[in-house]
């Protein structure tokens, strides 16, 4: 388990769950968007010099998802906030501990975790350094075993993302004689039906009459499975293909690209593949590390709970509109201020 | 008094030669039976080689390899063996020290799992599949019946865990011996079945998911009872539990199995030359299960090490990410499928794995992206000259021409082209 | 057979004071060797004796350490057989150097193929391999595969090539050691026909019948040096066996005439088929008592290894029964077989008879090394004090019981299986050519070995392809022939009886090969 291989990536893609975003060489634009929009103003190097630890999961650092956006995020927090960080990849599960601990030990003041599946290692070491303030992206730390209080959970409402892409798709599909948009998810576990409910959610009320289909391909990796996932959707009708499977929904997306229809990628902004991607819905792992290295500096952390990460917050959304779609950012617009006011609750499980 | 028997000149190649048709046959065949050759040296030699090579690829991309080999080996905790290591040096050389001998222990298992096999003229590729299905049956039974007494459990947990490794294995020995199937393509699947078992078990809505947090693909937890005593370091932080005990016994019946027990001496037999075992009534497909279960068992014992000692739990990307049976290839090459080879060769590639962690190297003297492929690149140039080493054996005689006389040609392994009658 | 060209001849090759060391090892020391031109020349030693390694230096595979080549009166290096083949040296091994999937032609003509356009001319290899084949008179079908001809046929292919090749010295390996006694003397009409046509052969033996069957002069080589060089005319087996062993050897071991007792070991009616499932035993039925050596005679590939197979518990037995002091043992397993009193010598002692990675104590513990074992923990000291003590009783040489099989002579290696089988104290004992491979002073060993286990009172049953062997050994001889035992002839049948039953003619059949 140790070991470690090619195979490493696909563990990876694994394990971020799907949360996993764009794979491919394009480089994530959103990033300098997003810390400008991270809502507050720029801060002045002045504030308390910290140390800010990161521990990656076993994808590393060049996993172009999770693990990227958040080492993004902390080199935004060195540049804009004048912290101090270090970054310790996992080789595999067995780093965790030890990595957490190392950073625990060296004194940082804040160390935070990427990964779900790190939710054990960190319950364990937080419990053992009470002193040092702990974050832990996509994980409930009301849920951690040991209620440890120096845990911060960093949830996302994908469903929010989906939701906007959903509408986009459905008045896309409204004014080019397209009956049917679809889904390809990878598996079956939360974060992708956050998306996928979301998506139909947004897409009915944009359009009732819109017919809406998805399937799981069970993989986050292999390309020709979602690829010929999509392919079926596209014959039976659909004109819109969302991608919730990570490396392997780039397979759907190419599908879209070979039958002329359109894309939507997943949380990293995957508009760099071509101007048939319509949107992407999109998480900003890279902000929420921002904003809690901010909360720390200015002792706002609320250890032993979670922040949550929305549309209202900007730290979730949509990303690049296509040409296609731009002429609906009046409606888009208007989504996004009612997702931001929470007067549309939007649906968390695919029905 | 000596006749040499001059086999093959260089053009065409000997007619007693084994036709190459598979991919194995050749290759264990030299396993087999060429193994000891060289004794030390050649593995040595090899290390050194990979070393050197890897520091070349060190210093290609700008940094100082000497000052990068003391980092890992900082790392690996292995100075804390110096008595002159002190203070909070000393500390940390524990707390890496602990962590190196976490992976050398099962790491010793399963490089044993594949030393057996070869020892029987066997190539098990399926220590992976093997491992999994150990750390399966050993996180069922760890996280069942809470209420049992500590000792017991944990005994009932590697011995289920035994079997399962066993049962595995024992199917690509079965299908050996009744039907001829090459073990190396059995195995191989069986660890694809073993693999999407585990996804499959422990996936949401799996048998075997855990009741805590319907949303994670990821098993019960191992009750505390059950899990294996930390005797060194801090038993909260992976401190190192007692498996490495149980791995270092393991290598002790490894050698009175294989040297003193006549299950060893058939499968050494059969291993060396299965028609003359079969001529003298040893039963060489009975042979074939036997080994390959014996083989499994072990690596099905390394599955339960790692699940009662730190991991505690399994997650489906565990599962997919679980590399270490391949590293046991390398152990076994290296160690040369002895008992004391493969726990010093399991003891290096320990610490290579732990010393080239990010933690440990300080970001000045590797940037942690360069350093986390460091291992990888360093592992297989190891893999590579232990499999070209017969190359090196080669050299290493022709610089020392006594006794044996000139290799003939290119002659393969069933060359055996010279004969030197003492 | 006459040296009637010896005379004055030139010296086609001659090697003077070649020393060839091998570390600590001479194998060969200060070896002179005169060859002329035009005559056929045999290399006589033991196994070990340093033939081979002398005919290495020759053809350029192993360098001297001392001493001269000369050919044709002219000091020459050589250092490849590449240069050998340019000097007119061509070799032809006992381990033949062919590809089986290609034909006769392609084989021939390879390294040195004709072409057209580029291309291999295939038409033009089959030429000349006529051309050859008329030429020296050695018939072979250009167009047959390898893989289809006979092993004497292959033989002649590979001297053919060496012929193309240009070599007007030939070299040849053992060469018989391959063949059967039929092939041998076709072999033998070859060279006298070369050397009538001007090549110079030398001619690797252990044999003595060969030499003096063949050669013109011989020279012999014991412990890699030079003992002498004699005419054959005015030779005989036992001068020559003296100056090869170095002490009086007995060429034909004196044998009381058996004491039979009750059939042990029964054969009724028995059949198997062999790898391809084609019938090979085809009904067999011979009874062996005890105090009694039973020969089978025949031409190899007759049934023979199948009908081994089948006694010892290998190969399924598809019909009728085989009876051990009258317990029916038909289809044991080999091991249930040896439990009730099957000895085995292997026909092949390094494919079945040892494993040569082991060492003598684990080879000697094969059958038994479950002996008073408990807990399934071998017994080390056991298996090295009774293997000390069998290498003593067999007169095993070069080795101690931590010896690995593989670096004894062949020799000894067969003593070292002899003695395993016998020590198991079978009550019959299949001896498959068991002095295959061996020189004259094993053999002798063997011979003796064998009848002294007869007198024990053992049932022997002796398959050997060596007529001369058969009839030194035997008390009763049967004949088998395609699966079946087309008769029964006593030790003092000659060679033309023998003969005509092993072809199938004595039956009244006609031989399909």
């Amino acid at each position: 388990m140790r070991a470690r291989s090619t195979r490493r990536a696909i563990a990876a893609i694994g394990v971020a769950g799907l949360l996993v975003a764009a794979a491919g060489c394009g480089s994530n634009n959103n990033s300098s968007s997003s810390s400008s929009t991270a809502g507050t103003s720029a801060a002045a190097p002045a504030k308390k010099a910290i140390k800010v630890g990161l521990v990656t999961d076993i994808g590393g650092l060049n996993d172009r998802s999770f693990n990227t956006l958040a080492n993004q995020g902390l080199e935004q927090a060195k540049s804009q906030l004048g912290v101090t960080g270090r970054v310790l990849t996992s080789k595999s599960n067995a780093d965790y501990v030890p990595n957490l601990s190392t950073l625990a030990q060296q004194k940082y003041d804040l160390v935070i975790g990427v990964g779900f599946l790190m939710a054990d290692a960190m319950d364990t070491v937080a419990k053992k350094f009470p002193n040092t303030k702990f974050a832990i992206i996509d994980v409930d730390a009301t849920g951690l075993k040991g209620k440890p209080t120096n845990v911060e959970g960093l949830l996302f409402k994908e469903q929010e993302s989906g939701y906007l892409a959903g509408t986009l798709a459905a008045l896309y599909a409204k004014d080019n004689n397209i009956t049917t948009i679809s889904s390809v998810g990878g598996q079956k576990i939360p974060p992708v039906d956050h998306y996928i409910a979301g998506y139909e959610a947004g897409a009915k009320a944009a359009n009732p009459s819109i017919k809406t289909l998805h399937a799981y391909s069970q993989d986050f990796v292999d390309q020709a499975k979602c690829k010929e996932i999509a392919l079926s959707q596209i014959a039976r009708g659909s004109g819109v293909v969302f991608q919730v499977a990570g490396q392997c929904g780039l397979g759907a997306l190419d599908a879209a690209k070979q039958k002329s229809k359109q894309g939507i990628g997943v949380d990293a902004d995957q508009s760099y593949l071509g101007p048939y991607i319509l949107t992407s819905a999109i998480k900003k792992v890279d902000t929420s590390v921002l904003d809690t290295v901010k909360q720390v500096q200015d002792d706002k952390y609320t250890g032993g709970a979670n922040t949550t990460f929305d549309v209202k917050n900007k730290g979730a959304g949509i990303g690049k509109v296509s040409a296609a779609g731009a002429k609906y950012q009046p409606q888009l617009d208007d989504v996004t201020a009612k997702l931001a006011a929470g007067s549309i609750t939007v649906p968390d499980t695919v029905k | 008094m000596s006749s040499v028997r001059p086999g093959a000149p260089a053009p065409p190649p000997p007619p007693d030669g084994q036709p190459e048709i598979a991919l194995s046959p050749g290759f264990v065949a030299r396993m087999t039976g060429q193994m000891r050759a060289g004794g030390w040296i050649a593995p040595l030699l090899t290390v050194v080689v990979a070393f050197f090579m890897g520091g070349l690829v060190v210093a290609a991309t700008g940094h100082n390899p000497l000052s990068t080999y003391k980092a890992i080996f900082d790392g690996s905790g292995l100075q804390w063996l110096f008595p002159w290591t002190s203070g909070p040096d000393r500390d940390t050389a524990a707390i890496n020290l602990q962590q190196t001998l976490l992976t050398t222990g099962p790491l010793i298992l399963l490089g044993l799992a594949v030393g057996y096999a070869f020892r029987a003229g066997l190539f098990n590729i399926g220590g992976q599949g093997q491992y999994i299905v150990g750390s399966i049956a050993a996180v069922w039974a760890g996280s069942s019946w809470a209420g049992m007494p500590g000792w017991i459990h944990v005994i009932l947990a590697m011995v289920l865990a035994t079997a399962a490794g066993a049962t595995w294995a024992g199917i690509s020995g079965a299908l050996r011996a009744i039907t001829g199937a090459n073990e190396v393509i059995t195995t191989i699947m069986l660890n694809w079945i073993a693999i999407w078992l585990g996804v499959y078990l422990f996936g949401l809505g799996g048998p075997l998911q855990n009741n805590a947090q319907p949303d994670v693909p990821i098993s019960n937890d191992i009750v505390h009872s059950a899990r294996l005593p930390v005797f060194w370091g801090d038993a909260d932080l992976q401190g190192l539990h007692i498996g490495i005990f149980v791995a270092l016994a393991a290598a002790v019946v490894y050698w009175v199995l294989l040297n003193r027990s006549t299950k060893g001496y058939e499968a050494r037999a059969v291993g060396f030359n299965p028609e003359a075992a079969r001529y003298s009534g040893i039963r060489v497909g009975r042979t074939y299960v036997l080994v390959m279960a014996t083989c499994g068992a072990l690596a099905g014992l390394a599955g339960s090490l790692d699940v009662l000692g730190w991991q505690f739990h399994i997650a489906t990307n565990d599962i997919q990410g679980t590399q270490l049976a391949f590293l046991g290839i390398a152990v076994a090459l290296l160690g040369r499928n002895t008992a004391l080879g493969t726990c010093l060769a399991a003891l290096m590639f320990g610490a290579l794995v732990n010393g080239t962690s990010v933690r440990n190297l300080d970001p000045a003297v590797f940037e942690p992206e360069l350093a986390q492929n460091l291992t990888t690149v360093i592992q297989g140039l190891v893999v590579l000259f232990v499999s070209a080493d017969v190359l090196i054996l080669l050299i290493y005689n022709k610089l020392r021409p006594r006794r044996r006389a000139r290799g003939g040609g290119a002659a393969g392994p069933a060359g055996d082209t010279i004969e030197v009658v003492a | 057979m006459s040296p009637q060209n010896a005379g004055a001849a030139e010296l086609a090759l001659e090697l003077r004071g070649i020393t060839k060391r091998f570390g600590a090892l001479t194998a060969n020391d200060a070896v002179d060797l005169q060859l002329r031109r035009g005559e056929i020349h045999a290399l006589l030693g033991e196994n070990g004796a340093g033939k081979s390694t002398l005919m290495s230096v020759v053809y350029g595979m192993a360098r001297p350490d001392e001493g001269e080549i000369l050919i044709d009166g002219e000091p020459v290096t050589i250092d490849s057989p590449r240069e050998a083949m340019d000097r007119g040296v061509g070799m032809v091994f006992q381990h033949f150097m062919l590809i089986p999937v290609m034909t006769v032609a392609e084989n021939l003509v390879l390294g040195a193929e004709p072409r057209k356009h580029g291309l291999l001319d295939l038409a033009g290899a089959r030429r000349r391999t006529r051309e050859l084949s008329d030429r020296y008179g050695l018939k072979v079908d250009p167009d047959a595969r390898v893989s289809d001809v006979s092993v004497g046929q292959q033989q002649r292919v590979e001297i053919l090539r060496a012929l193309d090749r240009g070599a007007k010295i030939l070299v040849l390996d053992e060469p018989t050691a391959v063949l059967t006694a039929q092939e041998t003397a076709e072999l033998a009409e070859v060279l006298r026909a070369l050397r009538d046509a001007g090549t110079s052969i030398v001619f690797i033996t252990h044999k003595l019948h060969e030499v003096l069957d063949v050669a013109d002069r011989v020279t012999v080589l014991r412990r890699g040096k030079t003992i002498g060089t004699v005419d054959t005319a005015g030779a005989d087996d036992a001068s020559l066996a003296r100056m090869m062993v170095g002490r009086d050897v007995v060429l034909r071991v004196e044998k009381e005439p058996g004491k039979p007792g009750q059939p042990l070991l029964e054969l009724d009616d028995v059949h198997a088929t062999d790898d391809r499932g084609l019938p090979a035993v085809d009904g067999v039925s011979l009874h062996v008592r005890a105090g009694e050596i039973v020969a089978v005679a025949g031409i190899d590939g007759n049934g023979q290894s199948e009908l081994i197979d089948l006694i010892s518990g290998l190969r399924p037995c598809t019909g009728g029964h085989v009876r051990l002091g009258g317990k029916d043992i038909t289809n044991c397993t080999p091991r249930a077989a040896r439990d009730a009193g099957i000895g085995h010598i292997a026909e092949d002692r390094h494919r079945r008879g040892l494993v040569l990675d082991f060492n003598l104590s684990e080879n000697l513990a094969l059958m038994d090394y479950r002996e008073g074992t408990r807990f399934g923990l071998l017994k080390p000291r056991r298996m090295l004090d009774a293997a000390s003590r069998l290498l003593h009783e067999f007169d095993v040489r070069g080795g101690s019981p931590v010896t690995p099989a593989r670096s004894l002579s062949g020799g000894n290696q067969q003593k070292v299986v002899i003695a395993r089988e016998i020590s198991g104290n079978p009550d019959a004992l299949i001896a498959a050519q068991p002095t295959r491979g061996l020189d004259v002073g094993a053999i002798e060993f063997v011979h003796r070995r064998l009848l002294a286990e007869r007198d024990a009172g053992r049932a022997i049953l002796l398959f050997s392809l060596e007529l001369d062997e058969v009839r030194a050994l035997a008390d009763r001889i049967v004949v088998i022939y395609d699966g079946r035992i087309v008769g029964e002839l006593p030790p003092t049948a000659s060679d033309e009886e023998l003969g005509l039953l092993m072809t199938g003619s004595g039956a009244g059949r006609v031989a399909s090969s």
